[in-house]
């Protein structure tokens, strides 16, 4: 994964965050809505990888805040479990960033159950939701699409 | 972090438990709008594809169809009028207080949730339209769901389907009543308690019963489509398919009860009011 020491990205990130938005309020027929992948916290996480100097666990912590406030959430769902999966991920940073790509798919899939343990453990404070394996498969699409998010964001941020 | 952790921790628990952070969702909602109208995109691109891209042969014969419809609709209906106006006489001997007729406001779908765990959608209707929370919302076909939350100019529909959904009805076929919960999948729902020797068949049309004054009555919710009789459970399983296209309708209706109805039109005054509902009077006076 590249490093940048560049100015920070701001054109490609709010376009790759409008993107995430997009994608993530796209409807999907029946279960197939259990397979969408947390777009805006795979994007964030790219980020936060790429820009560390810019880009921090506060940033995550705003995007959830966004998200929950969208969406119509409880507020601070979305800001907790992204902000605490992004404070584990930052303690593995230099491992991460070196892994190969399969790997870092790996890494997609574990980052992502774990953001999915936290945040369904927070909904249940206060809703009743039927519990099962699909709460992790959006931890295996997200591991699948990883390769095109990675590829797609790099172009983004050449380009701009 | 720790104190960004905590920061949303707080957040959460005023969210749940107190109605603080409420100003915060009203003020963001236009906000979200762009990417609320982005999750009816496909919908939308298949009704564009049925308008424009039909040939006028089709068009001609659908509005052939229709026209004998429409026939048949308002030969329907004036019957309807002369039964409508005796089934209000009748009442007012009873002196029933309620009113046949709904009133209804056309509201178009602009967002769905794109939780897979919740069934909400949103409505372009809001607070400047008299929506209140609790408004039973149907389409052409039955019930939809009733509304949550009320913005300015729109409004969140909790589902029937949802799986926190549950609604009082009754049987077509005998007047046996239940209650219907949804299962959290958009084909079906589920009729609780359910006793083996309750009289219920494949098919029985399943009607809204205006039990816990809710729901307007009358209004169909769904079709016995499945009975799974489990000889070691207490109840049996009863599957019924939705008579709304939940999932797939983009124009609904709003129904308004008779007596919010009337509060709707400024120059109702108190006399035709108590002309049209005997007795409202008395339950305001006792």
């Amino acid at each position: 994964m590249p490093r940048g020491n560049s100015p920070i990205p701001l054109t490609a990130l709010c376009l790759s965050l409008i993107t995430a938005l997009f994608l993530y309020s796209l409807p999907l027929h029946g279960d197939l809505a259990f397979w969408r992948p947390p777009f805006v916290l795979l994007i964030s996480i790219y980020w936060l990888l790429v820009q560390p100097q810019h880009v921090g666990i506060t940033f995550v912590w705003l995007v959830g805040l966004l998200l929950d406030l969208l969406y119509g959430n409880v507020i601070g769902q979305n800001a907790l479990a992204m902000s605490v999966t992004a404070y584990l991920l930052k303690t593995q940073e230099y491992r991460v960033r070196h892994l190969s790509l399969p790997f870092q798919c790996l890494a997609a899939l574990l980052i992502v159950m774990l953001y999915q343990t936290i945040w369904v453990s927070t909904r249940l404070i206060s809703e009743d939701i039927v519990l099962g394996w699909r709460i992790f498969y959006p931890a295996l699409s997200s591991a699948l699409i990883w390769p095109l998010v990675v590829g797609t964001l790099y172009r983004l941020q050449r380009i701009f | 972090m720790l104190i960004l952790a905590l920061a949303a921790l707080t957040l959460i628990a005023l969210d749940s438990f107190t109605n603080w952070l409420r100003p915060g969702h009203v003020w963001l909602e236009p906000l979200a709008q762009p990417f609320q109208w982005a999750s009816t995109l496909p919908m939308r691109w298949r009704e564009w594809n049925d308008e424009f891209l039909e040939s006028r042969a089709a068009i001609i014969a659908n509005n052939d169809k229709l026209e004998t419809e429409i026939l048949v609709y308002k030969a329907q209906l004036q019957r309807m009028a002369e039964l409508s106006a005796e089934n209000l006489q009748l009442k007012s001997l009873l002196n029933g207080a309620e009113l046949v007729k709904n009133s209804v406001l056309v509201a178009e779908l602009v967002g769905i949730s794109p939780d897979p765990f919740h069934h909400n959608i949103t409505i372009n209707r809001g607070s400047s339209d008299n929506i209140s929370e609790g408004l039973a919302v149907i389409d052409g076909e039955g019930l939809m769901g009733q509304v949550t939350e009320v913005f300015e100019d729109h409004s969140r529909v909790l589902l029937i389907t949802d799986s926190r959904h549950a609604l009082p009805i009754y049987n077509l076929r005998n007047n046996v009543r239940g209650i219907i919960e949804g299962s959290g999948n958009f084909q079906r729902l589920r009729l609780r308690h359910v006793s083996p020797t309750q009289d219920i068949q494949v098919g029985d049309t399943l009607l809204s019963s205006g039990l816990g004054g809710r729901f307007p009555s009358g209004y169909p919710v769904g079709t016995v489509n499945a009975i799974n009789k489990d000889p070691g459970q207490a109840f049996i399983e009863v599957s019924v398919t939705p008579a709304a296209k939940v999932d797939r309708s983009l124009l609904l209706l709003v129904v308004f009860t008779a007596v919010e109805a009337l509060d709707n039109y400024p120059q109702t005054t108190e006399t035709t009011r108590q002309a049209i509902i005997p007795g409202s009077d008395n339950a305001k006076g006792q």
